[in-house]
């Protein structure tokens, strides 16, 4: 560990570049190695700052506004692919190597995390831990904190840390990765992971199915849950996101598969078959096109960047509670405004509403309107609150915060905990 | 004997007074204390350090189960939960003595949710019983450790389980959705709601895993997962080890994935063969055990490729297993393969470890060394697909030299596959057996982080104390030693590892 003072950005382009809710950082580090995270954090604990953790800032708009920053650390200049064992369909690379870069560099081995978060060019994966962000094939393959087998983080006082391995299977003590995934920051800094990876699958088609109601939509989405079918990405998307993907309908249910090519193709048959039980539309896509069908509607959640008035809602429920949610969202955009634009992870339970010119008591009204949220994106700072209660184990969470991080120094105010 | 005057000193410390309060929770015949009945709880698979509770408890409730965790804080005992005690690293052995928590006789499947894929159980549910019960919806529960007709939903939570199927469906924590605890000082709460996605930290995610440290769960929403349409299982004969798991890489770097890639090397053929009359040759020198599902749709060809592969490596007999009855009885072999063993020898250690696939080859060779160089024939029944190694060591336990020698072997795998970039545990956990294998995995920083997330549920290190961290340093001294660093504002000088 070197003694050196690190070199930090305090010009104004670099500091207001890294704004997180108007509040301007004191400070930025860009350190190129991970060694060089741990002697910045170290640096910044000597000094008693408070840091803020920044990928590529894609997600920075989620949580309250920050109570005090002094420092950004950035994870601009971890770019590097540490390890990958493409026999063995593993990876370790650094925090700060974007989605879109890894997706690039693993499909010339035929392979991927398949998992698509929205803005990919500049969403790093360290960002996507740290948020828990997701995308449509979730359905199938799981979330990213199922494929995370190994992490690497710079702790509090700039301690380094590891959990986890380069195998697929591991129970060699706590699974550290999962409370990092979805901490936002407030736990660690995370330099590294490890993913497993899949194959990129020989066929890929998708039917988008144009449906006149929700209450079609809905049926469709049952049937196809309780079928033995075993779509990655099962979508319902309003006639806003429809349109983006080229369908013009009340609703859209996007079904997409992935795997063998005759397994494809009857998925394809199947949900057309079902389609024709109502009076609905069928496009089919395949291939590349089903590719960038599901990149679009992955960047239908981007939580940046917004003007004033928008909000981002993620919420959260269970599958069969879908259709009610929709109804309260639908309810709140009479009452309150907000013009909701809507797509579901429907046979997940989960979904994003997307609003558009509202003042903070709207905003307020919103979120106060649906406990299903799980996370909030806006630029307002003056919300009444950012985050709904945990469903439980809130004493914990304030006890692990408090074990992790007792001076309350990494990105402070901003998280439920 | 030092053993029961040091439960004579606890049980005087708090005799009566303790004793009145448990039975007062769960009913006199709630609390076992007889000498006799305790010996039947000092070990659970893991028969290498044996240690007896002072009490063992039966709540029938989560509430009930919270009361007794809030009588053991304020008396400062530790507390271990117990499953069927089918663990195989040690997890439910009381070594530091205490209460034991059985949780056997809460047993009950208490809702079907078949609109949100999800189940939600009691811990003592038994594994093989709730797939059973969720086979008429057209449901299963995936994780499928080989002691699944034995072991619990409870047991299988606090040690991330895994099993054969864990290859396509992943281990016990890509199953939890929320879990019931009861929490070391005695606070019962829900993680979750039974959604996928929460606010705040992940605790369901991090108490999975966490071998009875973290908490006690008394209640848990599982997933339940669609059963494929259709499946193809067939068995592959190899003349030896090398052309085998030079199948399994072809296979996974080829894409395929299947829903089971099993190895029994010619041992545990022989072992096998005999019991479940399958009838395979001498010849044979190692099998592969291949499962293939999901929408019919494909699946032959899927099959076709498999099969292709395995002729290209060698395989002298590629036997498909048609019948249900044909696909029951491998999958029998397979899955009793440990209890064959008995066949072979009167005891066995069960090593398990996790190497990168491509390292099968390699460690599969030094597993053969291992047997030479300490003499004791070692067998191979493992999730080859996983890269998920079980050399199991035959011995005989009454011989103490042999017993030796069978630990030292098993180091001796152990080392050799972490620096082969493997781990010293894939799916039995960590417990008391592989405490002290831990720090040639991970530096002391990674072990003190451990240490201070076990902290935040437990400062009192009551919850089956003495587990996961090595014997020489401790849990409590690790998250000190952490805590007073993270105080000072300083880095603790800690070695550095070679570990990515």
């Amino acid at each position: 560990m070197s003694d050196a003072t690190p070199s930090f950005f305090t010009d104004t382009a670099s500091r207001t570049s890294h704004t997180i809710h108007g509040v301007v950082p004191e400070r930025v580090a860009i350190p190129t190695s991970q060694a060089a995270v741990a002697t910045v954090m170290h640096h910044a604990a000597q000094q008693g700052w408070t840091v803020v953790p920044w990928g590529g800032g894609t997600h920075q708009l989620i949580g309250a506004p920050p109570t005090r920053v002094d420092l950004v650390v950035s994870t601009a200049a971890l770019t590097t692919v540490l390890q990958h064992e493409p026999n063995d369909l593993t990876i370790s690379v650094e925090a700060g190597m974007t989605a879109g870069a890894l997706r690039a560099y693993l499909a010339t081995h035929g392979q991927m995390i398949p998992i698509d978060p929205a803005l990919p060019d500049q969403t790093t994966i360290g960002g996507m831990i740290a948020t828990a962000a997701d995308g449509p094939r979730r359905a199938q393959y799981g979330l990213l904190r199922d494929m995370i087998i190994g992490i690497h983080v710079v702790e509090v006082n700039g301690q380094p840390s590891r959990a986890g391995g380069m195998v697929v299977k591991n129970v060699s003590g706590f699974d550290m990765m999962k409370l990092y995934h979805g901490s936002y920051g407030t736990l660690a800094l995370i330099t590294a992971a490890n993913f497993k990876l899949i194959p990129i699958p020989p066929a890929r088609g998708s039917v988008l199915i144009g449906c006149p109601n929700l209450t079609d939509a809905l049926t469709i989405v049952d049937t196809l849950m309780q079928s033995q079918l075993t779509p990655v990405a099962c979508e319902l998307l309003d006639a806003t996101i429809g349109r983006q993907v080229g369908i013009d309908a009340a609703w859209t249910v996007a079904v997409g598969s992935e795997g063998p090519e005759p397994s494809v193709e009857r998925h394809i048959r199947d949900a057309t078959a079902l389609a024709s039980t109502i009076a609905a539309t069928v496009d089919v896509r395949r291939m590349t096109v089903h590719d960038q069908l599901w990149r679009t509607i992955a960047d239908a959640s981007a939580a940046s960047p917004m003007a004033d008035g928008d909000v981002l809602l993620r919420w959260a429920t269970i599958p069969a509670l879908v259709g009610d949610v929709l109804a309260r969202i639908a309810a709140a955009g009479t009452r309150i405004g907000g013009a909701p634009v809507i797509h579901v992870r429907a046979s997940t339970g989960c979904g994003y509403v997307c609003l558009k010119g509202l003042d903070t008591a709207e905003k307020d009204a919103w979120i106060d309107a649906l406990p299903e949220v799980i996370a909030v994106a806006t630029t307002d700072n003056t919300l009444a609150r950012y985050w709904h209660a945990p469903a439980g184990g809130a004493d914990v969470m304030q006890r692990i915060k408090a074990e992790f991080d007792p001076q309350g120094r990494l990105n402070p105010g901003r998280f439920v905990v | 004997m030092q053993q029961s005057i040091e439960r004579k000193n606890i049980l005087m410390q708090y005799s009566g007074e303790l004793i009145r309060a448990l039975q007062n929770v769960v009913g006199e015949r709630g609390v076992v204390m007889g000498e006799a009945a305790l010996l039947t709880y000092e070990a659970d698979g893991c028969v290498m350090d044996l240690h007896a509770p002072n009490i063992v408890v039966l709540p029938q409730t989560s509430e009930q189960t919270a009361a007794v965790v809030k009588i053991a804080h304020h008396a400062r005992i530790p507390v271990v939960a117990r499953g069927a005690g089918t663990g195989l690293s040690g997890g439910a052995t009381p070594i530091h003595g205490g209460i034991v928590i059985a949780m056997t006789r809460m047993d009950q499947v208490l809702e079907v949710d078949a609109l949100n894929r999800r189940v939600r159980v009691q811990p003592g549910v038994i594994n093989w019983e709730l797939s059973q019960q969720l086979a008429p919806h057209g449901y299963a529960f995936m994780p499928d450790p080989s002691s699944q007709k034995a072991c619990t939903l409870g047991g299988n939570i606090a040690n991330n389980s895994g099993g054969p199927h864990c290859l396509k469906y992943g281990m016990t924590t890509n199953h939890i959705l929320a879990l019931r605890t009861v929490l070391p000082n005695g606070d019962l709460i829900w993680t979750g709601n039974g959604r996928i996605d929460t606010v705040g930290y992940d605790l369901a995610g991090v108490m999975t895993g966490s071998e009875g440290m973290f908490g006690i769960v008394t209640e848990a929403w599982v997933r339940m997962t669609r059963l494929p349409e259709a499946l193809r299982v067939v068995l592959a004969l190899f003349p030896d080890i090398p052309s085998a798991s030079q199948t399994v890489s072809t296979i996974i770097a080829r894409g395929i994935l299947p829903a089971a890639l099993e190895m029994m090397d010619k041992l545990a053929i022989k072992a096998v063969n005999g019991m479940y009359k399958l009838g395979l040759p001498d010849s044979a020198g190692s099998a592969l055990l291949i499962e293939v599902d999901g929408v019919n749709d494909g699946l032959d060809e899927l099959l076709a490729q498999v099969v292709s592969i395995c002729r290209e490596h060698g395989a002298i007999e590629v036997r498909p297993a048609t019948t249900a009855a044909e696909q029951a009885q491998v999958w029998a072999a397979r899955k009793n393969a440990f209890g064959a063993m008995g066949r072979l020898s009167p005891s066995y250690y069960l090593v398990d470890t996790v190497v990168p696939r491509t390292k099968l080859p390699a460690i599969l060779a030094h597993v053969g060394d291992v047997a030479k160089d300490f003499t004791l024939p070692i067998a191979n029944v493992f999730h080859a697909g996983d890269g998920n190694l079980h050399p199991l060591i035959l011995f005989d336990r009454r011989d103490k030299q042999q017993l030796e020698r069978a630990l030292g072997a098993a180091t001796e795998i152990l080392k050799e596959s972490v620096r082969l970039g493997g781990v010293v545990s894939g799916e039995h956990g960590i417990g008391v057996e592989k405490r002290d294998y831990m720090d040639i995995l991970f530096t002391t920083a990674d072990l003190a982080a451990m240490a201070g997330l076990r902290k935040s549920f437990d400062p009192l290190d009551l919850f089956n104390p003495g587990k996961v961290f090595p014997a020489r340093t401790g849990c409590g001294e690790l998250a000190e030693l952490r805590q007073n660093a993270i105080a000072a504002n300083e880095i603790t000088a800690l070695p550095s590892g070679t570990w990515i």
